[in-house]
């Protein structure tokens, strides 16, 4: 039942930004999301960054979980459980086994995306002791308010054991009450367009909007497997919940501006290079990939086609209308967006901005004009670290940005302009 | 050699291989050897790609298109045991697609010899 109410996915019209049972969801692959809890855990520190981040799973969470209560019609706590496990699985976060009662209990996870893919990654060169599955642990905490009818923030999790150190074989939680009570953070559907300008279309507009709806087509039919992993593109996909990513990201900017403004500034950079990986990795992989030959063709070394392509591809996985406007080959590339799935959470939860804050937008963007202008794609180029710094962070193809409007800003519409780099 | 199995360098670690026919004229002939080791369609909604998995969650996507054959493999595998098992799956393709291999213990210098790993090649430049 909850995975069919997943499917239901709905789009805000003309802007590509998608919500399940009213709560705004993205697609994000393995890559992103652990490259982004890392630069958390380095710009806060292991502690603070557990903490926002359970906390930030918890508010997301508790939306979505509210949602799905209400959409599926629960009534005892042990069905709002089920669900939100049902849930969690089809939306390739793993398997959690929740046993609790109003005080708390516990739980256990096997196959979690961030533990699993970790390891998966790099589990045979690194070794980790503290745990990962900060998701996990506050979607438990909400499972727990939601089923029991719960004030937000008067349920924590821990998590106790977890598979990426060598010794546990699954991940384990203590769930248990706090005296807190927190104002949750909530954006809905409608809060969210009533934030949004009006749309607009682009260059190439045809073939951008075929690509994101061939691409909408095929995630609308992928869900978690018997073990709630999703493996797609040649990743490991989440749909996951903006509100995590967005609550995170600025919090983290926010609390480093509060001891220095140059420290707040190097969690940006940061949270840009999050979005340079996405934009490698995840547009990368995708194109690289069997399922994008069978529904587009090839890719082609051809740059235009390429930065289209990744439009319809940021369009699909609900990063918002990315929309070419203006495109000089291997010199200046502007794209314009309505809105991305950072601003409007912005806007409605901490005023306008005073400088741009589309992260995902700025890193991305530059990594796509990596993709366009200095992969040969003809060569099935092994799509590694290796090729990552050569492309990223090499010389003799660089890439800057600037964006002369910003959504977060209170401008009607968010503006990139990237061009190459002249020594 | 009638198939061969490169890396596909992906994102997971050796779980991607390009399968390669000699001859795309012999896609039929693959697809009936893959039915024939215990493939079967598991077709993926708006996906325009033959699908295929067995009961080990190995799986086949094939595009008819460009005849591109990927061969994943189940991440159930130990990262060590990944190639091996991406060999054994392309030989036992090879037996079901040359059945006479499978009856010849001496191999004679027509017989099809056993897979090895290759890098992925370059794609053929487009015929425009």
């Amino acid at each position: 039942m909850a995975t069919d109410a997943l499917r239901e996915r709905s789009w805000i019209d003309g802007h590509d930004l998608m919500f399940v049972a009213d709560t705004q969801v993205v697609y994000h692959c393995h890559h992103f999301n652990l490259f982004f809890d890392q630069t958390i855990d380095d710009a806060l520190g292991v502690e603070e960054s557990s903490r926002l981040k359970s906390r930030a799973a918890r508010e997301a969470s508790r939306q979505l979980l509210l949602g799905l209560r209400k959409r599926l019609d629960l009534q005892t706590p042990a069905e709002v459980i089920r669900a939100a496990e049902s849930a969690f699985a089809a939306m390739g976060h793993g398997r959690l086994h929740i046993n609790v009662s109003a005080e708390g209990g516990e739980a256990s996870g096997e196959y979690l995306h961030y533990g699993y893919s970790w390891k998966e990654k790099y589990g045979a060169v690194v070794r980790r002791s503290h745990p990962i599955d900060a998701f996990a642990t506050g979607f438990i905490a909400a499972t727990t308010e939601v089923a029991f009818s719960l004030d937000p923030g008067a349920i924590e999790a821990r998590e106790i054991e977890c598979i990426v150190s060598r010794a546990a074989s699954r991940c384990r939680f203590l769930v248990y009450r706090t005296g807190e009570r927190v104002q949750p953070a909530a954006l809905t559907e409608s809060d969210c367009a009533n934030l949004l300008g009006s749309s607009f279309t682009g260059l190439d507009e045809e073939r951008v909007s075929a690509i994101a709806s061939g691409l909408k087509e095929f995630t609308a039919g992928v869900a978690g497997d018997d073990r709630g992993l999703i493996q797609a593109f040649g990743v490991f996909v989440t749909m996951h919940l903006a509100s995590y990513y967005n609550r995170i990201s600025f919090d983290a900017v926010h609390e480093m501006g509060k001891i220095d403004a140059s420290l707040a500034a190097n969690v940006e950079e940061l949270l840009r290079e999050s979005g340079r990986q996405c934009g490698f990795n995840t547009f990368g992989g995708i194109l690289r990939s069997a399922e994008w030959e069978s529904l587009v063709g090839p890719p082609r070394s051809d740059p235009k086609e390429i930065v289209t392509s990744c439009l319809g591809i940021a369009r699909a996985l609900g990063f918002g209308h990315w929309t070419l406007h203006e495109f000089e080959p291997g010199e200046r590339i502007v794209v314009r967006t309505p809105a991305t799935y950072e601003t409007s959470f912005y806007r409605r939860t901490y005023g306008a901005s005073s400088h741009p804050r589309c992260y995902i937008l700025q890193g991305a963007m530059v990594a796509v004009a990596h993709l366009a202008h200095g992969v040969v794609w003809e060569e099935s180029p092994s799509f590694d670290e290796a090729l990552y710094q050569r492309l990223l962070h090499g010389t003799d193809n660089a890439w800057d940005w600037s964006m002369p409007t910003c959504h977060t800003c209170g401008d009607t519409f968010s503006e990139i302009v990237v061009t190459r780099r002249r020594s | 050699m009638s198939l061969a199995l490169s890396r596909q360098q992906g994102c997971l670690r050796a779980l991607q291989y390009r399968l390669t026919l000699e001859d795309s004229a012999r896609l039929p002939a693959f697809l009936r050897a893959a039915g024939d080791t215990g493939f079967h369609a598991a077709p993926r909604p708006g996906l325009p790609a033959l699908r295929l998995v067995d009961d080990n969650e190995h799986e086949l996507i094939i595009v008819l298109a460009s005849a591109r054959i990927q061969l994943r493999v189940s991440y159930l595998v130990p990262r060590d045991e990944r190639e091996a098992c991406a060999l054994a799956l392309t030989s036992r393709f090879i037996d079901a697609m040359h059945p006479a291999r499978q009856d010849t213990p001496a191999r004679d210098a027509h017989a099809e010899p056993e897979p090895s790993l290759g890098e992925e090649p370059p794609r053929m430049p487009d015929a425009d």
